[in-house]
């Protein structure tokens, strides 16, 4: 069974870790381990490792901007979810409300259909007047908003479902006004699974393709993804590919690092009983 | 090791400027869920600085009316004053009370500090009336050393004196508590017993609690309410309902072991199938020889608490529970006579169930 156990972490981790060595590789290779031309054999390490491809993205204004407008539409749509979601999810977990299973079906069934079906009739109602003054990365957040809406509904109700209602009455008794007991002691208690939704939004904003092309690829200003496709359609080397992959999950890693801290465990403990 | 409950020097509580009665009324309180009604025209008059215990089985609506007292629930109809003022249409906090609640509802990511701080913050008191009444609270309660911790750093008894902490330092005048030792364990629950009456001949204030625990209501209340399917049935102190109970179910409910009922025609002293005999363990002497006033019966097992033994007597498909004297044994399976004692006999009505 040991054995066994361990043969199965070393498979999984291979599948994980071989792309990201193959990519971190690439993107400090030279030229000469990349392009053969037939002659020898790829290296398994670079000939010469560089970091030239990285200085070159560094200096591109384009791929910076596109980062750029990635982040801010990932952060718009973490904020707007969460607007929206969470009182949304407060209300379903904290009132009676008649037909609240259909309720919350219809709401996931949104995502039953596939995003390709629903990308014309939003993208439809995006680009015309009023959104259309929008600028592109409010739009594009709101797309990604209306992707990750019904998880992060999901998810803050069942945040505030495991929350004792004994507390907010508790608040209530000693004096707190409603907007006290939502600010002191809701939220702070609410955060950490919160969190777990910002950082499923912005995942699902930092990958996502298709709204994002759809909304932007008339104008210059596009998301990483978008930005991707276009460098793509130029056939450029492996190791800039690489380079820039590499580049694209800094930012989620950092955000999740970010947002982890928020997301002890146990939080609730020791409130009741 | 625990820390004492009421070590070190605490301050002599001041009772709060201008209340110097606080009575509760609930005038033919009424509480519906619906089509439940869970608090059924109920009227009691609780007295300044009275410890009042609302008792009875689980759905009785004690808990319901306690809240209806906070102002978590709105009664359905019927009034409720605090200090003769009418505070239905109040919400908790101009009510002047604090309430306690069986599950302590600490706020978790606070320290035990900021959980007593709570109220007073709200309550804008400066930083310096503050930190006395909070300073105040851990002394009486014994929980200095631990005021900078979290909730889940602290055992159960702790964290229930936090909670009663935190209501104290508001200085109520009227303290609700909603099954406060109800998570506690046995030894820890019998401790705190008697912590919650020391304190409450400390800090005089009413306070209205709320138990299913005969036990708990009889030891630490002043006076009590013995509550069933949303009525009050008998109010009184301790020992007026333990002596004379208004109705079998008072009766039953009220002592342990639970009062012995016989039907009245197997009673000599009643000869009565109209009224039931109610008799309890210790009011019962044992005879292993035929009495002509006593009631026949099997003596079965004995279970022996140490301090009391009580014997269990099968009479014909009653089982019967009689209280020895300590050097007093009796076998088992023999035939026994128990005799009554005539003044400590109660009878009620078999149809209504009252005291006649």
């Amino acid at each position: 069974m040991k054995v066994l156990k361990f043969v199965l972490i070393g498979v999984v981790l291979f599948f994980i870790i071989f792309p990201l060595f193959m990519m971190t590789k690439y993107s400090i290779s030279d030229r000469e381990s990349i392009v053969t031309g037939g002659e020898y054999p790829e290296p398994f390490l670079p000939f010469k490792p560089t970091l030239e491809m990285f200085g070159a993205l560094w200096s591109r204004s384009d791929f910076l901007k596109a980062g750029l407008t990635s982040l801010w539409v990932g952060l718009f749509a973490v904020a707007f979810s969460l607007l929206l979601g969470a009182p949304t999810a407060y209300a379903l977990a904290r009132f009676k409300i008649p037909g609240v299973a259909i309720l919350l079906f219809l709401l996931l069934s949104v995502r039953l259909f596939p995003d390709i079906s629903a990308v014309i009739p939003v993208a439809e109602l995006l680009l015309s007047r009023p959104f259309s003054l929008l600028p592109p990365v409010v739009l594009v957040g709101l797309a990604h908003t209306l992707l990750a809406l019904p998880y992060t509904v999901y998810i803050a109700k069942g945040v505030f479902e495991s929350i004792p209602k004994d507390l907010e009455e508790q608040a209530f008794v000693l004096g707190a006004a409603k907007s006290r007991t939502f600010f002191k002691i809701l939220t702070p208690l609410a955060l950490p699974g919160l969190g777990a939704a910002a950082i499923y939004t912005f995942f699902l904003s930092w990958n996502e393709f298709i709204f994002a092309y759809f909304l932007t690829f008339q104008g210059t200003e596009t998301t990483l993804p978008v930005y991707l496709l276009r460098i793509l359609s130029w056939s450029p080397q492996k190791n800039f590919i690489s380079a820039i992959s590499l580049l694209i999950c800094i930012p989620v890693i950092i955000f999740t690092f970010l947002v982890q801290r928020y997301m002890r465990e146990g939080l609730t403990a020791g409130a009741v009983k | 090791m625990e820390r004492g409950t009421s070590g070190g020097e605490v301050e002599e509580y001041v009772q709060p400027t201008g209340c110097s009665v606080a009575e509760v009324r609930l005038k033919n309180l009424t509480k519906k869920f619906k089509d439940v009604v869970a608090v059924d025209n109920i009227s009691l008059d609780i007295k300044d600085r009275e410890f009042l215990t609302l008792v009875g089985p689980s759905g009785c609506g004690k808990s319901t009316t306690l809240r209806a007292v906070a102002g978590l629930e709105n009664p359905t109809s019927g009034e409720i004053l605090i200090d003769g003022q009418r505070v239905n249409d109040l919400p908790p906090q101009k009510r002047n009370i604090s309430m306690v609640f069986q599950s302590y509802a600490l706020f978790p990511h606070m320290s035990v500090e900021s959980n007593l701080a709570f109220g007073l913050k709200i309550r804008k008191r400066g930083l310096k009336e503050k930190a006395k009444k909070v300073k105040w609270a851990v002394n009486l309660l014994g929980l200095s050393g631990f005021e900078k911790r979290l909730p889940k750093e602290l055992s159960g008894g702790q964290r229930q004196r936090v909670a009663l902490g935190r209501a104290l330092v508001l200085e109520p005048k009227v303290l609700l508590l909603d099954e406060p030792l109800s998570n506690l364990d046995a030894k820890l629950r019998l401790r705190m017993r008697t912590e919650l009456k020391r304190l409450h001949k400390r800090i005089k204030t009413t306070i209205i609690y709320v138990t299913h625990d005969q036990a708990e209501a009889m030891t630490l209340s002043d006076r009590l309410a013995v509550m069933k399917d949303g009525k009050i049935l008998q109010v009184g102190t301790p020992e007026e309902i333990y002596e004379k109970p208004a109705d079998i179910f008072c009766a039953g409910f009220i002592g342990s072991p639970p009062m012995n009922f016989i039907s009245g025609e197997k009673v000599p002293q009643v000869k009565d199938e109209n009224v039931m005999g109610g008799i309890r363990a210790e009011d019962l002497s044992i005879s292993l020889t035929e009495k002509k006033d006593g009631i026949f019966g099997r003596s079965s097992v004995t279970e022996t608490l140490g301090s009391d033994n009580y014997l269990y007597v099968d009479i014909s498909d009653l089982l019967i529970s009689v209280r020895l004297k300590p050097e007093e044994r009796i076998p088992e399976e023999k035939p026994v006579w128990l005799i009554p004692s005539r003044e400590k006999l109660h009878l009620f009505d078999k149809s209504t169930g009252k005291r006649v």
